[in-house]
């Protein structure tokens, strides 16, 4: 017969649920990353599979391509707007327009652009859908070559306000909303748009891209001419964040209709959707993914059928921080963004109502996005005070680290392989060394200090009541006065002074599993 | 060492199974990593030697086919230069990479080049046996190679393969349908788009522009099986139709068109409106007076009132002038006042930018009579 141990003190109890929750949670959280690894590879062979041989030619030079509006926000971007636009001014596309917004900058962006493009102000009636920081001048250029380039000149209210001002003045169907100091690929837009035009059944409302490191690539004209790996370590530990973010998490959302979150810094809506929600809203830090989770709601909430896509392909470069105290501060605000979405839309969570959203994206986001970092934290504070008061059994707990560690490894590793055999972007077998280098420090230096940068971000969101952005500055792709043929991408100094709700528009993408 | 494993052994051996199995996994992780770095190296090597091996056959191959396409041979020499590629192609034991590598390059040639030079490399295509494993492909259970395969018998402009490739147009597999109706068009013509007759499967948009631009191509002819497209169950096949329509001047079925302004699918309508305006269909105006009363979705609205500027007179001028007046609606009120524009009546705009109170209605006149926007 069995005897049972009924001498259980409550610290033992205790214990048992720590050891439930922690060890439990992480194998789920794990298993969870190995199956959207999977699902990501698996997607990420079909979309090769299926581009293989698509010709692009058809759409170029049909007359029925949908018209697209590049908007693109920019505030104190002088060192490197003129540039940039340029590169937005030649994607490959039949039927877009560029519209840049001055969100009141303080520099001499505006003026470089009106003397660069030939601008003058034209009497453009906005149509204000959606309410907005008073415009002060749409400008058009007097020089035909650049007559799809619209630039609006408005007083300061943040990215959200400009993106909405853009959308009162914009003509197309669709809007590709990216960051200024984004190079985009070249057929970036044929790419994204492709989804919109391809699914017969489907009402594709919104489409995401791939965004990937620019920092030590090579830069000609505008274009992206040599991938490289970053020189700076930290930058390399995001390269890694980034691929296994983007090739991993989101192509297996995106594959099961579950993203919550089209970056800032490229992703295809639809115009009018957009309009019909509200547009962006002005409150919130996390602008990007509380416009995807909205737009999400509302077209459950008025029965409208949808779905939000992913492509796979790297359309988009952007250079990361490489300062410890940068990164800490684009962390920190990511966090808190990400935290103020899950609340203001908390109704979502379980509610079989929002199907897949409801029962399966929100409670990921929440529990592995938001709360992981949480978890993490209390539990490592938890096990060093258990194993120092002696309550716990120490020699596991270094297995568990190992384990851990292991895991992280090899899923950075498998990365790397899928990399290889799908996009194939980093073509010199020193920088793939470099990478798996950096995948073998990545998780004892950089992931503790991602971990500290949510938790500060917790903490500034609950208890400092922080909810605005501060202020990046940006040198940019180019120092001015340089030729940008063969420049390469520097990671820009920043500053990141946090005094008072200075509004800024450098949002970075955020690369959330 | 054999000791030092025997320890570890009986060290394993005397743990708790949560260890054992903590243990264990971590050894199997690291193990993983360290196999998997060895695999993305050597994905790496071979990867560069397919490359260093493309690079040599194109090296060998090229200049052959360029004696092929821009030299007049006979047919003997013709021969001797296809048994000469095929031995290149054979000098490795990757036959099958070789064709693909080659396949693709005469593609290249083939996207480029124009006339004879077409012909020329056509014949190389079915000498050298791509086309026959093309057509071995066709019947491969991947649904990539098969569409794979179909794409490149009609680039190569494969004419006899139609009725094969024919088999496809409603293929379960979409990618393989789109394929094979795209290549049924280019080597087929507009016969060939008999599969629209009974098509169920839906035309996403991305096909119809690729339809469409290889339907700009055919030479100016009546396309007399439109009328039963238009009347197609499958919307997509109607809006289809109305674009061949539109882009190929098609004026026959006009009673038809005037007809699907009234359809139920409100994007079949914009279709048949912006149809209605290209085509000049100017006897349809009293038709699009009563959709715009119909309807309350502003798009076909405003393609109304963009087709009365381009189609109507004196009475389309004081309709637009109306809905200039009274409309609240920006989008409408933007479209009339470039409806009038377009009509030439500055007169009307001018004293409405006069009479007008409204800031917002003054604007959007400025806004039209300003040439540069």
């Amino acid at each position: 017969m069995i005897e049972y141990d009924t001498q259980n003190s409550l610290v033992d109890i205790l214990i048992y649920i720590f050891y439930f929750i922690t060890y439990g949670y992480t194998v789920f959280v794990m298993v969870s990353y190995l199956i959207l690894g999977v699902i990501s590879v698996y997607h990420a062979r079909k979309y090769l599979r299926r581009n293989t041989y698509t010709d692009y030619l058809n759409i170029l030079q049909s007359p029925e391509a949908p018209s697209v509006s590049i908007i693109a926000p920019a505030f104190n971007e002088e060192a490197s707007i003129i540039e940039n636009i340029r590169s937005l001014l030649s994607v490959r596309y039949p039927n877009f327009e560029v519209i840049v917004v001055n969100d009141g900058s303080r520099d001499r962006s505006l003026t470089k652009l009106i003397e660069e493009y030939q601008l003058e102000p034209v009497n453009f009636a906005v149509n204000y859908q959606i309410e907005t920081k008073k415009i002060k001048n749409v400008y058009k250029s007097k020089n035909p070559t650049y007559n799809n380039l619209v630039v609006v000149d408005k007083e300061n209210g943040g990215k959200s306000d400009a993106l909405n001002a853009a959308l009162n003045v914009s003509e197309g169907d669709y809007t590709l909303n990216i960051d200024v100091d984004c190079i985009l690929e070249e057929d970036c837009l044929l790419k994204l748009m492709k989804p919109f035009l391809e699914e017969p059944n489907q009402n594709m409302i919104a489409t995401g891209g791939v965004v990937r490191i620019a920092n030590n690539c090579r830069v000609e004209k505008g274009r992206i001419v040599e991938v490289n790996v970053p020189n700076k370590l930290l930058a390399q530990f995001q390269t890694l964040e980034y691929l296994r973010s983007f090739l991993l998490g989101r192509v297996a959302w995106g594959s099961l209709d579950g993203l919550l979150l089209i970056s800032g810094a490229l992703g295809v809506f639809q115009k009018e959707l957009v309009i019909k929600c509200g547009g962006y809203d002005k409150d919130t830090i996390g602008e990007d993914m509380e416009l995807t989770v909205r737009m999400r709601r509302y077209a459950r909430e008025k029965d409208i059928d949808y779905v939000v896509g992913f492509v796979p392909d790297p359309l988009c470069w952007t250079e990361v921080p490489e300062s410890w105290s940068v990164l800490r501060k684009q962390r920190n605000r990511w966090t808190r963004g990400a935290v103020e979405t899950l609340l203001s839309h908390k109704r979502l969570f379980l509610n079989p109502f929002y199907g897949k959203m409801g029962m399966i994206s929100y409670p990921y986001w929440l529990l592995f996005e938001w709360l992981a970092p949480l978890i993490e934290a209390f539990g490592i504070i938890l096990l060093i005070l258990f194993s120092l008061l002696g309550v716990i059994n120490i020699s596991f707990l270094y297995l568990f680290i190992a384990l851990i560690y292991g895991y992280t490894v090899a899923f950075t590793i498998a990365t790397l392989y899928i990399e290889e055999i799908t996009f194939f972007q980093y073509k010199k077998r020193r920088q793939l060394l470099r990478l798996v280098i950096a995948g073998l420090i990545e998780p004892i230096i950089f992931h503790p200090f991602v971990v500290y940068c949510s938790v500060t971000g917790n903490w500034d969101y609950f208890f400092e009541g922080k909810k605005a952005w501060g202020s990046m500055k940006r040198v940019g792709f180019s120092k001015p006065g340089n030729s940008d043929r063969g420049k390469r991408i520097t990671g820009g100094k920043k500053s990141g002074s946090q005094s008072g709700p200075v509004p800024s528009n450098s949002i970075r993408t955020r690369p959330a599993t | 060492m054999r000791q030092f494993i025997i320890d570890i052994y009986y060290f394993l051996l005397a743990l708790e199974p949560r260890y054992k199995i903590v243990i264990i996994l971590v050894i199997v992780l690291l193990i993983f990593a360290a196999v998997m770095i060895s695999i993305v190296l050597r994905e790496r090597s071979r990867k560069n030697s397919i490359e260093a091996r493309e690079r040599r056959i194109k090296r060998q191959v090229e200049p052959i086919i360029q004696e092929v396409v821009f030299t007049d041979l006979n047919a003997s020499d013709f021969k001797d230069a296809v048994k000469k590629i095929n031995r290149i192609v054979d000098s490795t034991l990757y036959r099958r990479s070789n064709m693909n590598i080659l396949n693709e390059l005469l593609i290249y040639y083939h996207r480029n080049l124009g006339g004879e030079a077409f012909e020329r490399l056509e014949n190389l295509y079915r000498e050298i046996g791509l086309k026959q494993i093309a057509l071995e492909n066709l019947r491969n259970g991947e649904w990539h190679i098969r569409a794979k395969a179909i794409n490149d018998l009609s680039t190569m402009r494969m004419g006899e393969t139609l009725f094969e490739i024919l088999q496809y147009t409603d293929a379960d597999n979409v990618h393989v349908r789109n394929e094979a109706q795209y290549a049924a068009v280019k080597l087929g013509g507009k016969k060939a788009m008999s599969f629209l007759n009974d098509l169920e499967s839906p035309m996403s948009e991305w096909q119809q522009i690729r339809l469409l631009d290889q339907s700009r191509k055919f030479e100016y002819e009546l396309i007399d099986n439109i009328g039963p497209w238009l009347q197609s169950k499958n919307d997509t096949v109607v809006i289809f139709a109305l674009m061949l329509m539109r882009h190929l001047n098609q004026y026959h079925e006009r009673n038809q068109l005037r007809k699907l302004l009234y359809h139920r699918n409100e994007r079949v309508q914009e279709k048949a409106i912006e149809t209605t305006q290209e085509l000049a269909y100017s006897e349809a105006l009293e038709n699009l007076y009563e959709v715009y009363e119909l309807t309350k979705n502003m798009r076909v609205r405003t393609r109304i009132l963009r087709a009365m500027g381009e189609l109507g007179g004196a009475k389309e001028a004081g309709f637009l002038r109306e809905v200039l007046v009274s409309s609240k609606e920006h989008p409408l009120v933007m479209e009339a006042a470039k409806s009038l524009k377009r009509m030439g009546r500055h007169d009307v705009l001018t004293s409405y930018r006069e009479n007008e109170l409204s800031e917002k209605g003054e604007n959007i006149v400025k806004h039209v009579l300003d040439d540069r926007i």
